[in-house]
C-alpha cells in the first residue's frame, strides 16, 4: 500500500477529506484550522502529513484532494514534496491534486525560485497557488479557496467534477512568461 | 498704494494672503479683481490701525530690542565683567522678542550677519541662530549673506551645523528661493564636510529642481555613498534625483525607508508653530477646498500624517500672492517658472502654461485637474516617466505582499502593467480586490495570446476557486477591461493620421 490510489476506499456519507503534504508543521495546522473554520455544507476532515507514503496500517477515509505545500525559503521541502510525489497514483492527478508554495512574498528569503514550482506544477498537470500562509489573512482566503475545490473534488457539486475544474484552470502551454 | 506703503513690513504678507484667499475660494475670482481691490484698501485701513495700536503695546521691548540690535551691530569691545552682563542682557532680549512676536524680515537680517560673521563667541553664535524666529517670512538676501559668510572661514562648524539646521527648519519662510538655487553649486560642495554632510543634505532636498540633478552630481553622490557608507540622507538626496530624472541614476534605492532626516528635535519646534500659525491662519481651510480627495487618507496605515498623493509644491514655491494681477506680458517677459501650487484657474492655466514648473513629486498632479490637462497636452516623455516611477514606487511601499517582505533591494516597476503582471500570480483575490481589479481594467490593449498567461490564466485559477461575489467584481471588471479597449480604439480610429499604427 505504498500508492496512494483515489479509488482504494469507498467515500464516506457528505465527507470530504483533503490531505496536506509539507514540512512545516505548524503552518499546515494553521491551514488546516482555518479550513475547518469555514462553514461548508459537507463534512470536512483534515488530514496531515509530512511525507508520502502513509503508514499502511491505519484505517483512513478517502482522500479527495491532496495538496502538496513547498516552502520557498526551503529547498529540503521541495525535495520532500518531489520524493512524496511518486507515492501517489496517476489518476489522482486527475484534477485530484494541487501545489501550494508559501513564502513567495518575501522575494529575499527564498532559495527557490518561483519557476521551479511552476514547473513541477506544470509537469504534473495540477494548479498551483501561491499563498504566505504566514499571514492570516491570506490564509483564510486561501483555506476558503481549498475547501471550495475540496467539495468539487468529493462530488458535492452538482454538476462539476474534478476532472472538469482542472481543465477549466488549466494555464497556457508555456507557463514560464513570467520574465516579461 | 502709497500711503499702504507705511504698514510694517512684516505685516506686509499676512494682508495679501488674506486677500488671496478670499481670490482662492471664489471661482470666478478673475472677473471679480476689481471688486477686490476696492474692498482691499478698506481692509487695509484697519489693518493699519491695529497694527499700530499693537506696536504701543510693544513699544518698550522694541525700544529694547533696537539697542540690543545696534550693540550686536557693533560688535563686541574688549570683554570685561559689565560689558558681559550688557551681552547678556540684549541677548535675553532679543530672544525674548524673538519668541514672543518673531523678528522682522530686518532685524534677522542683522542678526544673521552677527550670528555667522563670528564676532562673538560660539556659544552666543549659538544662541542667536537659535531665537532666528521669524515674525512672518525671511527674506532671501538675508540667507544669501549669511552663506557668503560661511565661505570667509570664521565660523565655528557648531554655528554652520546650527545654521544648515535653521536653514531647513525656516525653509518655507524664506519668500524667494531663485538665488539661493544659484548657490546650489555651493551647498553641494560641502556635502564634503563630514559633519556638515546630513542637514547639508536635507536642505539640498528641499531646494533640489529639476535642473540641478546633473550627472556629475549624481556621480559624486554616488561616490560620497562609497566612501561613507549607505546613509540614509545621501540615499534620500539620490532618491529626489532619481524623482526628477530616472534615466540619470541606476542604482537601486530603498523605497521602504520613510524617515530619512532625523528630525525629532527639532529646535524651533513650538516656534514654526506659531509662525504658520501667524502666516496662514485661514489658509489651510482653502488647501483643503483644492485638493479635496487628497485628504482622505485609508484609515489603517499610518502615512506620516501625509496622505498617499502629495500635496502640490513646487520646489521654487514663493509668497508673492500680491502679484496676482501681473499682466500677460510681465509672465512672458520673465522666464523664470511659475510654482504650481499657485494655479488655480483655467486662464491661469493658459497665461503660464510656457513656464509651468511641475511639482518635485509627481503623483502631486493627481489632485489638480488643470496640471492633468496640461500633462495631456504637452505629451512630454520625462514627465510620464516621472509619474511612472512615483506610481511604482507607491504600488511597491502599499502593496501588502512587499509588506510583509523585507526587500529592499528591487528597483521600481517601470509601470502598472509590469506591477500587475508580476504581483498577479501572488495575489490572493481577496485583499485590495477593487484596486486590483481596477488595474486589470486600465491594461493596454494587447493580443489575447500576449494576455492570456500574464492576466487571465491567473485570473481564471482564482475566479474558479473564489466566492460568486468575486466572481461578479472579475467579470465587471473585464467588462470594463473591453470598454476601455473600445475607447481607446475607438480614438485611435478618429486619429487616423499615423499610417503604421499597430491597427
Amino acid at each position: 500500500m505504498s500508492v496512494l490510489r483515489p479509488q482504494d476506499q469507498l467515500p464516506g456519507l457528505n465527507a470530504a477529506t483533503i490531505l496536506l503534504v509539507g514540512t512545516d508543521d505548524a503552518l499546515l495546522q494553521q491551514l488546516a484550522d482555518a479550513m475547518l473554520k469555514e462553514d461548508c455544507a459537507s463534512t470536512l476532515k483534515v488530514h496531515l502529513a509530512q511525507s508520502l507514503p502513509l503508514p499502511s496500517n491505519v484505517n483512513r477515509p478517502r482522500i479527495d484532494l491532496i495538496v502538496f505545500v513547498v516552502n520557498l525559503h526551503s529547498k529540503y521541502s521541495l525535495q520532500n514534496v518531489e520524493e512524496s510525489l511518486h507515492h501517489v497514483d496517476a489518476t489522482f492527478f486527475l484534477g485530484k491534486v494541487g501545489f501550494l508554495a508559501t513564502g513567495a512574498g518575501q522575494d529575499n528569503h527564498c532559495s527557490i525560485h518561483r519557476n521551479t514550482v511552476l514547473r513541477l506544477a506544470h509537469t504534473y498537470r495540477s494548479p498551483l497557488f501561491f499563498c504566505d500562509l504566514e499571514v492570516e489573512g491570506f490564509r483564510a482566503t486561501m483555506a476558503q479557496r481549498l475547501v471550495r475545490m475540496l467539495q468539487i473534488c468529493a462530488g458535492h457539486v452538482p454538476g462539476v467534477s474534478a476532472l472538469n475544474l482542472l481543465s477549466l484552470m488549466r494555464s497556457s502551454e508555456n507557463p514560464f512568461l513570467e520574465d516579461v | 498704494m502709497s500711503p499702504q506703503k507705511r504698514v510694517k513690513n512684516s505685516q506686509t504678507p499676512k494682508r495679501t494672503s488674506q486677500g488671496s484667499n478670499s481670490y482662492q475660494t471664489n471661482l470666478l475670482a478673475w472677473k471679480l479683481k476689481e471688486d477686490l481691490s476696492n474692498s482691499k484698501s478698506i481692509s487695509k485701513h484697519e489693518q493699519n490701525n491695529s497694527v499700530e495700536d499693537y506696536e504701543h503695546a510693544d513699544d518698550e521691548a522694541e525700544d529694547a530690542l533696537q539697542v540690543a540690535l545696534r550693540f550686536f551691530e557693533k560688535g563686541p569691545f574688549k570683554t570685561s565683567r559689565s560689558k558681559d552682563k550688557t551681552l547678556e542682557k540684549h541677548l535675553k532680549t532679543v530672544e525674548n522678542v524673538a519668541w514672543k512676536n518673531g523678528l522682522a524680515p530686518e532685524e534677522i537680517d542683522v542678526l544673521l550677519n552677527v550670528a555667522l560673521s563670528g564676532k562673538f563667541g560660539s556659544a552666543v553664535n549659538s544662541r542667536i541662530l537659535k531665537c532666528m524666529i521669524p515674525a512672518t517670512l525671511i527674506s532671501e538676501d538675508s540667507v544669501v549673506k549669511a552663506v557668503s559668510w560661511l565661505c570667509v572661514g570664521k565660523c565655528y562648524s557648531n554655528t554652520k551645523v546650527l545654521f544648515y539646521r535653521w536653514l531647513v527648519a525656516m525653509f518655507d519662510f524664506i519668500d524667494h528661493k531663485e538665488k539661493i538655487n544659484l548657490l546650489y553649486g555651493f551647498f553641494f560642495a560641502s556635502l564634503q564636510d563630514d559633519g556638515l554632510c546630513p542637514y547639508v543634505c536635507h536642505f539640498l532636498y528641499l531646494l533640489t529642481k529639476k535642473e540641478n540633478v546633473k550627472p556629475f552630481r549624481v556621480r559624486k553622490l554616488l561616490d560620497l555613498q562609497a566612501k561613507m557608507g549607505r546613509q540614509p540622507h545621501l540615499q534620500a538626496l539620490l532618491s529626489l534625483y532619481k524623482f526628477f530624472v530616472p534615466t540619470l541614476i541606476s542604482v537601486s534605492l530603498p523605497v521602504k525607508k520613510k524617515i530619512y532626516f532625523k528630525n525629532s528635535e527639532n529646535l524651533w519646534k513650538t516656534a514654526l508653530i506659531a509662525v504658520r500659525q501667524r502666516n496662514q491662519g485661514p489658509f489651510p481651510e482653502t488647501l483643503k477646498l483644492m485638493l479635496g480627495p487628497a485628504n482622505v487618507r485609508p484609515g489603517k496605515r499610518k502615512w506620516n500624517a501625509h496622505s498617499l498623493i502629495p500635496v502640490l509644491n513646487s520646489s521654487s514655491h514663493r509668497k508673492e500672492y500680491g502679484e496676482k494681477g501681473m499682466s500677460l506680458s510681465d509672465y512672458l517677459g520673465s522666464n523664470r517658472s511659475f510654482p504650481v501650487e499657485q494655479l488655480r484657474s483655467f486662464p491661469q492655466l493658459l497665461q503660464n502654461i510656457h513656464c509651468l514648473e511641475l511639482p518635485s513629486q509627481m503623483g502631486a498632479v493627481l489632485n489638480n485637474s488643470l496640471l492633468l490637462h496640461y500633462i495631456n497636452c504637452v505629451k512630454d516623455e520625462s514627465i510620464l516617466l516621472r509619474l511612472y516611477h512615483w506610481l511604482s514606487q507607491i504600488l511597491q511601499e502599499e502593496c501588502i505582499w512587499y509588506k510583509v517582505n523585507n526587500i529592499n533591494k528591487e528597483e521600481g516597476f517601470c509601470s502598472c502593467e509590469t506591477f500587475l503582471y508580476k504581483s498577479l500570480p501572488l495575489w490572493d483575490g481577496f485583499c485590495c480586490r477593487s484596486q486590483f481589479l481596477q488595474l486589470v481594467s486600465w491594461v493596454p490593449f494587447s493580443s489575447f495570446s500576449e494576455m492570456k498567461p500574464v492576466i487571465f490564466d491567473h485570473l481564471a485559477q482564482l475566479f474558479f476557486t473564489s466566492t460568486i461575489y468575486f466572481k461578479c467584481s472579475v467579470l465587471e471588471s473585464l467588462k470594463e477591461l473591453l470598454q476601455n479597449w473600445l475607447l481607446w480604439l475607438s480614438m485611435d480610429v478618429h486619429k487616423k493620421t499615423v499610417p503604421d499604427s499597430p491597427l
